[in-house]
């Protein structure tokens, strides 16, 4: 079982004044969840280790951006995003990649732990996962990894809160149902 | 059972020490960015001191073989400063300010001045000049009629 830290208890105004140990704490916290999310996204390891350190790094760089403390894991999330978009830009694969889906808005009434895995189903899942398009994968993604809120998700993958409500409900649909055919 | 999140986390932990090595880096780099300001002040002090250094071996240069003339014009200059000053109006006048006399002394000055001046003006009245004549005024009665006597 993974320990981390909670966000609240980041030392995040230590890292404004510049404090390297405070830097190390709170990268330490997000390394592998931000490296999970941006796997998932672009399925090239060595790509997503590069993405993962210029997203440190322009961390250190633009922390003053950050408006509330409080949402750092998602700001990092959101320049990681950002890392991702540009890489598809120059492959020329953002049109397919952020292809948008019809808004559904629906009651999300599922926590990210209601979404159990037996350990049999874990690698078709990790397959119906993939096979998903980005933009719900992405989103699906930072709902199960790192539990945002939906209004984070919105921002850190720059669209409207009614569309990341309607692609978590296709994700989640689909995604159940295929651990509905794996138990039965 | 997992949830989604753990089944992630835990395919992707051989990755760790990767990450480990690039979080490692980059806060080095950011430790040694803000260690390296004083030596990167430094390191710029030592980009533009050669020719600092240049200029000032040209000044020392010319100096030194001009130090005698120097000397010797400081020397004068000295003196001069010297005699200029022992016959300054300045000297002068510390030497009045010390005879100067008080100002209790310049009080007692003016009133006894104007005490004299007092006795001056108070004199005439008080003493009778004894060069003119009296005359006093008698009743008509005992004057004598001139034409009488006369005849």
């Amino acid at each position: 079982m993974l320990v981390v830290a909670e966000p609240e208890q980041l030392p995040v105004p230590q890292a404004r004044a510049g404090d390297p140990a405070a830097w190390d704490i709170m990268f330490r916290r997000y390394q592998l969840p931000l490296y999970v999310y941006v796997f998932e996204l672009v399925h090239d390891e060595q790509a997503s280790l590069d993405i993962v350190q210029e997203t440190f790094i322009n961390a250190t760089r633009h922390l003053g951006s950050l408006r509330e403390d409080g949402k750092f894991g998602s700001w990092l999330f959101g320049i990681a995003h950002q890392k991702c978009l540009q890489r598809w830009r120059k492959q020329g694969r953002e049109a397919a990649a952020l292809e948008e889906f019809a808004a559904a808005p629906i009651d999300l009434e599922d926590d990210p732990a209601d979404l159990l895995i037996r350990a049999e189903q874990e690698a078709a899942v990790m397959r119906l996962l993939n096979q998903l398009p980005v933009a719900q994968r992405s989103v699906l993604l930072l709902h199960f990894v790192e539990d945002f809120p939906l209004e984070d998700i919105a921002a850190v993958t720059g669209t409207a809160l009614g569309t990341v409500k309607s692609r978590l409900h296709y994700a989640k649909r689909a995604l159940k149902k295929l651990i509905e055919e794996e138990a039965s | 059972m997992n949830t989604l999140r753990e089944v992630l986390l835990e395919k992707h932990q051989a990755v760790e020490p990767k990450l480990d090595a690039i979080r490692e880096h980059v806060t080095a780099g950011l430790a040694a960015g803000t260690a390296d300001a004083p030596a990167r002040a430094k390191e710029m002090e030592r980009s533009w001191q050669p020719e600092a250094s240049a200029f000032q071996v040209g000044w020392r240069r010319v100096l030194w073989s001009l130090r005698w003339h120097l000397a010797g014009l400081s020397a004068v200059w000295l003196v001069a400063l010297l005699l200029n000053l022992e016959h300054t109006p300045d000297s002068m006048q510390g030497v009045t300010r010390r005879d100067a006399p008080s100002p209790r002394q310049l009080l007692a000055a003016l009133r006894e001045n104007q005490r004299q001046l007092r006795e001056l003006i108070a004199a005439p009245a008080s003493e009778p000049d004894p060069e003119t004549p009296k005359i006093t005024p008698s009743p008509r009665s005992e004057a004598r009629p001139f034409s009488i006597a006369a005849t």
